[in-house]
């Protein structure tokens, strides 16, 4: 059997609700967020799909394939599991501390990360989450959900990324069959644990540590105080 | 409130202010904790300026009890109340009426920690005479942090490092009363980042498209990546 696992906050989506368009009163004069990511591609609505594809398809049974997520996980992908009829399929729990997720995140066999696609042309996501790095510290592969960014970049460079576009419920499920035909054998993720190293907060306090010594040489009056 | 310490006096100090910081839990303390528990080995000695415990609960903010126990014991943590006006928007929400504070008194009402810079100044300048400290160092969001930073700056002519976790305006996680409103928190957000000595910002994508926007130069704005 094959553990997914998921640690932290996951929006939910449903399709029915997807934003109208907005004449010009409401978006100058009414709530605004700078809309520059498809937030669908941030909760767990394609990969819920995906597994309702590898149940209907391919006849894949819960005892083969479970996804454990936990911490801040909207109600929206309950109610989507539920209407699936897919719950055995999934663990839920709520916030755990630390290391108990640290400790929770260790059992699994394959880390999931979602990113949000960007809209804007030529220009990827913002955002790395910070689980990315607790999830390389384990060495386990990590199925990311993702294009062009940052942080397909790093999990490259680390050699533990498995990819699958964000929104793609048949391409997602057809990575979760290699791996579990293992036609794509886990154990054969081999962690670069000299370029994940680097990400370890020791190193990255010797950054920050740099930038204010930088500052103190660049304004001698204030390393004097 | 604060625990006992007995600083090293060869270490540089750093007014380290972080509003989220344990036992407050969730994604944004690990930064802070983690940069917190090792600066010492480089040199430098922060001193925290952030929230009572109480505080976080009061606010129905995720706590970690357990993330206390990662500070080192020798680190001094000043904690000061948060100033956040629960009890009065508690009710405006009730009576539904929130939204028109929000909207037509923006700059007092745009965050809930609004009000924590203005409060604390006072405690943070005695604390950058007393111990010489020649930097701050703020983690936002909360946004208002930086107002706090800039105020610093000013008044006790200390080198500012601002760290944003995450980007603000340019997020979009964030909601704004409406698109004017939004555009009013770019203008305010590169005006006061314009002062801060150093922007740190945690991916290669936002340093782009900070310098894109001509919020600062390529040595002003620096990346550190969270980490584990």
């Amino acid at each position: 059997m094959v553990t997914i696992a998921y640690s932290g906050s996951l929006d939910g989506f449903d399709p029915k609700t997807r934003k109208r368009n907005r004449n010009f009163l409401c978006r100058w004069f009414w709530t605004f967020n700078n809309d520059t990511v498809d937030a669908s591609t941030r909760s767990g609505y394609y990969l819920i799909q995906a597994i309702k594809i590898l149940r209907d398809k391919y006849q894949v049974k819960p005892n083969d394939i479970q996804v454990d997520w936990w911490g801040k996980i909207d109600v929206l992908n309950m109610k989507q599991v539920a209407e699936e009829n897919l719950e055995a399929y999934f663990i839920y729990g709520g916030y755990l501390p630390k290391q108990e997720s640290l400790n929770r995140i260790a059992k699994a066999d394959l880390l999931l990360l979602p990113l949000e696609r960007s809209k804007i042309p030529n220009r990827g996501t913002l955002f790395i989450p910070g689980k990315l790095y607790e999830y390389l510290n384990t060495g386990k592969p990590v199925l990311a959900l993702c294009e062009t960014s940052d942080c397909k970049t790093i999990l490259e460079k680390s050699g533990l990324g498995i990819f699958a576009p964000p929104d793609n419920p048949m391409e997602i499920a057809t990575v979760l069959l290699k791996i579990l035909s293992k036609e794509m054998e886990l154990s054969s993720f081999k962690a670069n644990k000299k370029f994940i190293q680097q990400y370890s907060f020791i190193n990255k306090t010797r950054e920050l540590a740099d930038i204010f010594s930088y500052c103190l040489s660049h304004n001698p009056d204030k390393s004097d105080k | 409130m604060e625990r006992t310490l007995s600083l090293d006096k060869t270490l540089t100090p750093v007014l380290f202010i972080a509003y989220q910081f344990p036992p407050r839990g969730g994604p944004g303390v690990h930064r802070s904790v983690n940069f917190v528990r090792y600066l010492s080995q480089y040199g430098f000695n922060p001193i925290v300026l952030t929230v009572r415990k109480e505080d976080y609960k009061n606010a129905d903010e995720q706590t970690d009890e357990s993330l206390l126990a990662t500070i080192p014991e020798n680190i001094r943590v000043i904690r000061t109340k948060s100033y956040q006006p629960l009890t009065f928007i508690n009710r405006m929400n009730q009576l539904r009426i929130f939204r028109l504070f929000w909207y037509f008194l923006y700059p007092i009402f745009w965050e809930r920690t609004a009000r924590w810079p203005f409060k604390v100044t006072k405690i943070a300048e005695e604390e950058i005479k007393a111990n010489n400290i020649p930097i701050v160092y703020t983690s936002s969001g909360p946004f208002s942090t930086l107002f706090l930073g800039r105020r610093l700056k000013r008044r006790q002519n200390v080198c500012w490092v601002a760290d944003l976790r995450d980007p603000f305006t340019d997020a979009y996680a964030w909601h704004f009363p409406s698109k004017l409103h939004w555009l009013l928190a770019r203008r305010v957000e590169k005006r006061i980042l314009a002062k801060a000595d150093i922007i740190i910002v945690n991916t290669p994508e936002v340093k782009k498209l900070f310098l894109q926007r001509g919020i600062g130069t390529e040595n002003r704005i620096q990346v550190i990546t969270n980490g584990y």
